[in-house]
């Protein structure tokens, strides 16, 4: 079986051989994603294990290699499986269902938040021209506020949350019009 | 004693203040917002009270909610916990005027340790060294400058009112002093409603050391020796340590009694921490004094072998602190690293959500004062504060070598942590060095990225629970848990299908 992954922010590329009876499966880790056709252009694997695996319980898995023995406990979320390891956790995302390019933070130019928040303040109204980094949100998380700026030049043509909103990743708080070249700034009403 | 008290906060520290009245057996009350109404501190409690909305200033600000859920409840004196409205001095007279009691310092000990230019003044009058700077507020941008010239570049700007590094500019040269005195006045504004900063000299790398006191209403008062913080990131605590590997027991005496003179010039009752600065020669300085339970406090706990909520709950109910200095004596060394839902692969941006699997670390001399549980939600509105690991073992490299194994079993999943950073932190050279500062992870670890290894476990991991079936989406029945298909379900299709 192949699999394409991002674990963490690491695109990988795992094969793993059918288990046999015994749940001993050879799982080879490649560098890079399903789009480069990396163990083409990159045989040479980062990682071999032949594991045994048992499930424990329905979080843990037992993993032996030889003699050796460690433990592994994954739990699901909508973003992926989060996955622990000796005291590292990783959320690991399946490229196939959950493309790179729709990760949490957006396609480039897209005023969302970068994590689940609260709305402080709208810095601009429908039909306004903003600069690039121009001030558009200001959210709240967790007792930190972070700004929200202009992606690019451009006018205002949706603000769809208000003061005191919870917003997620994802969400499109406010829509810019990109300003194209030579294209004049007043709107219809100026 | 009390009967019953009530808890003004949420999260770990409430949890573990209500251990402790349950220890007592005085009945315990917690209060929550609506989001919180599953929070471990309800269920820790034995009577639970809504205050309102998410929003602090509806719920666990809203001073007239509280002692009102007070008085209803007929709880006779409220904690407050650390945050919130610990350190507010109007809350802590409002209470006494409702005639409860405030599990804490007097409200004008609060008011006069709460403002910083006040304190210094306090202090420097005691004999304690402050650090060297302005006495009085700045006027305007004319005396910033003149203080700054007296004093020497670089200089740190600070609130009055401040605190948590909001309001704070450290400032390198004549030029940049006009901008960031009026940034942080403004930050000040926003943040405390009071946008008076004064400066002070900026000492490069100190240790962040600070010493705990417990007073009695009687006039007893005993320090308990200190805790190092130095090692922070966004002028906040994540590792903290007892004794501190910088002190000599000279050095160790002096700054004991420096936060005795403290709180003897405060007229201080109640537990409190006297904060220094120690710079890299040995000179020390009065910083601040927290008038409230500290985030820190266990490391002092276990090293002492004394529960100070306990003993902040008899004092307050007006018993006699039993405790000697002479008798004081440490034992070992204690370590504790805070578990924020955090992403430090990100600039330790918040990370909110929900706890999808917990499982606490636990063996000798390990300890979790936690407020999580698997399934909880971590709401945006609070402090990203999960849990707090403590350990205790008989010296420093014990205590190291425990915190490690205990960090590597503290399995917090569904939303980012710093456990993997710390985990590096604590096997680090400087760090087994003890060559802590509070600009030690910008130095040594400002470039820091989570382990490739890590990455490919992780994957391996994917893979595994993907050929176990434990991988697979959860069943429909909403996200409220129950949606893990058991193993013993999904086992079967590698066995029979190969």
């Amino acid at each position: 079986m192949r699999y394409h992954l991002t674990s963490g922010h690491r695109a990988l590329t795992v094969e793993a051989t059918p288990p046999d009876e015994q749940l001993t499966t050879t799982v080879t880790v490649y560098s890079g994603g399903a789009e480069q056709g990396a163990q083409e252009r990159h045989p040479e694997h980062l990682l071999e294990r032949t594991i045994r695996l048992e499930a424990w319980t329905p979080e843990g898995i037992g993993v032996r290699e030889g003699a050796k023995v460690s433990e592994l406990l994954v739990a699901r979320s909508a973003e992926g499986l989060w996955v622990w390891c000796d005291g590292r956790a990783r959320l690991v995302r399946d490229s196939g269902t959950a493309p790179l390019s729709s990760g949490p933070h957006g396609a480039p130019g897209d005023v969302t938040p970068p994590m689940p928040a609260v709305v402080q303040e709208i810095c601009v109204a429908l039909g306004d021209h903003v600069e690039q980094g121009a001030r558009l949100v200001v959210l709240s998380a967790m007792k930190m506020e972070t700004t929200l700026v202009a992606p690019r030049p451009g006018r205002v043509v949706a603000v769809n949350v208000e003061a005191g909103d919870r917003v997620a990743p994802g969400d499109m708080l406010v829509e810019i019009q990109p300003q194209e070249a030579g294209e004049p700034l007043g709107g219809e009403n100026g | 004693m009390f009967d019953k008290v009530l808890v003004a906060n949420r999260g770990e520290i409430a949890v573990r203040i209500l251990r402790t009245l349950r220890e007592m057996g005085v009945a315990g009350v917690a209060v929550h917002s609506d989001v919180d109404s599953r929070a471990l501190h309800v269920l820790s409690a034995d009577e639970a009270v809504l205050l309102g909305e998410a929003d602090p200033a509806s719920s666990y600000l809203n001073v007239e909610r509280i002692v009102q859920a007070a008085l209803d409840t007929g709880a006779q004196a409220i904690h407050p916990g650390y945050g919130f409205l610990s350190e507010n001095a109007d809350f802590a007279a409002r209470v006494e005027e409702a005639g409860l009691t405030f599990i804490g310092p007097p409200a004008d000990v609060i008011a006069r340790l709460g403002d910083k230019l006040t304190a210094r003044r306090l202090l420097a009058d005691a004999g304690v060294a402050v650090v060297p700077g302005m006495e009085v507020a700045a006027r305007d941008l004319a005396d910033l400058a003149r203080a700054a010239d007296a004093v020497g570049y670089p200089v740190l700007i600070k609130a009055s009112s401040g605190g948590g590094g909001k309001g704070m500019r450290v400032v390198s040269s004549p030029e940049e002093l006009t901008d960031a005195a009026t940034a942080a006045s403004s930050e000040a504004s926003g943040a405390f409603g009071d946008g008076t900063i004064y400066l002070e000299r900026y000492l490069d790398r100190p240790r962040h050391v600070e010493v705990q006191v417990l007073a009695d209403s009687h006039g007893n008062l005993v320090h308990l020796f200190e805790r190092e913080c130095s090692i922070q990131r966004r002028h906040q605590k994540i590792i903290e340590e007892t004794p501190s590997p910088a002190l000599t027991p000279e050095l160790r005496a002096a700054m004991g009694e420096a936060a005795l003179v403290v709180a003897r010039a405060a007229g201080y009752v109640n537990a409190g921490t006297v904060e220094f600065l120690l710079s890299p020669d040995g000179e020390f300085f009065f910083l601040e004094v927290n008038t409230r339970i500290q985030v820190e406090h266990p490391i002092t706990e276990v090293t002492l072998g004394l529960d100070l909520v306990r003993h902040q709950v008899e004092i307050a109910a007006g018993g006699v602190l039993g405790l000697r200095q002479e008798e004081l004596v440490p034992r070992g060394h204690a370590i504790e690293c805070r578990i924020y839902a955090e992403d430090p692969a990100a600039g330790f941006l918040p990370s909110p959500g929900k706890v999808i699997l917990c499982r606490p670390a636990s063996g000798p001399g390990v300890r979790f004062d936690s407020g999580i549980y698997s399934g909880v939600d971590i709401p945006v509105s609070y402090d990203p504060i999960l849990g707090k690991l403590i350990v205790w073992a008989e010296d420093r490299p014990a205590a190291m070598a425990r915190m490690i194994r205990a960090l590597r079993a503290n399995v917090v999943l569904g939303v980012h942590t710093a456990t993997e950073l710390m985990l590096d932190i604590l096997a680090s050279a400087p760090f087994a060095e003890g060559e802590t500062h509070t600009r030690f992870v910008e130095d040594h670890f400002g470039a820091w990225a989570p382990s490739e290894e890590g990455d490919l476990a992780a994957a391996v991991g994917y893979v595994s629970a993907d050929l176990l079936g434990l991988g697979s989406e959860p069943a429909a029945l909403g996200d409220e848990g129950g949606g893990w298909p058991s193993p013993w379900q999904t086992l079967g299709r590698w066995t029979l299908g190969s």
